[in-house]
């Protein structure tokens, strides 16, 4: 194999140019914990490899005035996984972060290369459509903007074209006194997931839920998110029962493979379990502020 | 793996037969098919990309026409491989058309044996990858089978 031309832009503009001008054999390089990997496997063997590490912008992590905060690309887990500002409902994607292999890969991982790469078992995707997260994506036209659950096409297929890269994740300001929570099973620690469950939930001074996003990883080609589910608690008190009825309505909506880590049926018995730990840990986080 | 679907065309079994025999028709609707050519009477050989994630797997398939009874029934068996790699993939391939008040039903079966780069990634995974493509195989067919006549020509 021809070794890869490497190149270290400055800036996005220059790394999708260079994307854009290598076609096909072109390929962007974030923290390398699955490319390289992969190109050591000779699963994928890159002419021009594309590094993001030297572009200022993708290593920020910011809040706006309006609360939206905007993760840059080549945030680590490691970084998002210790952000202090991540806090009530956008916590969720904090805590999914903390829980993504182990210390190793979490110095290494990237925020956009996870995203990018799209394992259906990662465990950002379903935080960030818990979240309703939105994806910042530089091409040869500028900037776009895709909301995560339009961003995961399943299968290790995104939004992201050829000779684009992903620049940010914005999360929106979760209601006030909202809490999100990452619930995740694997086999042994530091696997991906069996299955996870991501939320974020808000409840007013009677105890009705007022707010819910909640979406399952590791269970189909993407996060699965069931607002007709969602819809069987909100405006409730979250009864035991009622959450039975949301994890029932969404479970039909899965779709998971037989593979190594488990069978596609004990995913589905396991999921309604996690939907369950995943409300009470929220609700007893909740519990010193009602 | 096997792969079963099957989906309703809104037009008759004798145009479908047409296009499902249209070389040309299938290089547009096959997802990563960038060429087919007629080699004899009942051969073929393609070209298909399969990208899962950042790996792209083009295959060069041989394509053999088994049996054939228009405009209801066609078997073919594809073996390909990828360049000079290790990848190789084998298929036998089955399609019935039968009619029904608005059109045609197409039901499909393939029988599918990968290995190499995309066999790594388990008989579950690449089953449910095949159905997404088969998936985007019917839409264009069917786009372009009820389409009017002539845009097709
Ligand atoms: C042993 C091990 C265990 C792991 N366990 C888990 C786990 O439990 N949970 C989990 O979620 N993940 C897990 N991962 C994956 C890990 O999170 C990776 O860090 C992540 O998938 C890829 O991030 P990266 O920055 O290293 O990307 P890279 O390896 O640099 O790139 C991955 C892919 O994305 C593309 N890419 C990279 N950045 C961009 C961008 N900004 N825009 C567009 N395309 C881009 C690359 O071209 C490549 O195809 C594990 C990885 C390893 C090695």
């Amino acid at each position: 194999m021809m070794a890869a031309t490497f190149h270290k832009p400055a800036t996005v503009d220059d790394a999708v140019r260079v994307l854009t001008d290598a076609g096909e054999g072109g390929r962007p390089i974030s923290g390398g914990a699955t490319l390289v990997a992969m190109m050591n496997a000779k699963l994928v063997e890159p002419d021009v490899l594309v590094s993001l590490s030297a572009i200022a912008e993708l290593k920020d992590f910011g809040r706006a005035p309006d609360g939206t905060v905007r993760i840059g690309a080549m945030r680590r887990h490691r970084e998002t996984a210790f952000e202090s500002d991540l806090a009530g409902g956008q916590a969720v994607v904090a805590k999914a972060a903390s829980q993504i292999a182990n210390p190793p890969v979490r110095n290494m991982g990237t925020i956009g290369g996870s995203i990018s790469f799209a394992d259906p078992a990662a465990d950002y995707p379903p935080a960030l459509v818990a979240a309703d997260a939105t994806i910042e994506i530089a091409g040869p036209d500028g900037r776009r903007f895709v909301p995560a659950e339009e961003f995961f096409l399943g299968w290790y297929e995104t939004a992201v074209e050829p000779g684009e890269i992903v620049t940010a994740v914005l999360l929106p300001p979760a209601p006030d006194r909202a809490v999100g929570h990452y619930e995740k099973l694997c086999r042994v620690a530091g696997d991906f997931a069996l299955a996870s469950v991501a939320l974020v939930l808000a409840l007013d001074g009677a105890g009705t839920v007022t707010h819910l996003r909640l979406a399952v990883g590791g269970c189909g080609g993407g996060p699965v998110r069931c607002p007709e589910a969602e819809a069987l608690v909100v405006g409730a008190v979250p009864s035991a029962e009622r959450i039975a009825a949301l994890a029932e309505r969404l479970v039909e909506d899965l779709d998971p493979v037989d593979d190594s880590r488990g069978s596609a049926e004990y995913r589905l018995q396991i999921v309604p379990r996690l939907i369950a730990k995943a409300f009470e840990e929220a609700l007893t986080e909740m519990e010193p502020a009602r | 793996m096997r792969i079963e679907q099957s989906f309703t065309v809104g037009a008759p079994p004798d145009r479908v037969w047409s296009l499902i025999r249209d070389p040309q028709v299938m290089v547009g609707c096959v997802p990563g098919c960038d060429g087919i050519e007629q080699i004899d009477e009942t051969s073929y050989t393609a070209q298909v990309t399969v990208s899962v994630g950042p790996i792209k797997a083009r295959f060069n398939l041989v394509i053999e026409i088994t049996e054939e009874q228009a405009p209801t029934f066609i078997r073919t068996e594809s073996r390909g491989e990828e360049g000079s790699r290790a990848s190789m993939v084998k298929s036998v391939n089955e399609m019935r058309l039968a009619p029904v008040d608005d059109g045609t039903e197409v039901s499909y079966s393939a029988d599918v044996e990968i290995s190499g780069r995309l066999g790594r990634y388990g008989a579950g995974m690449m089953k449910k990858i095949a159905t997404k493509l088969a998936g985007k195989f019917e839409e264009s067919f069917r786009t372009l089978a009820e389409a009017p006549e002539e845009v097709v020509g």
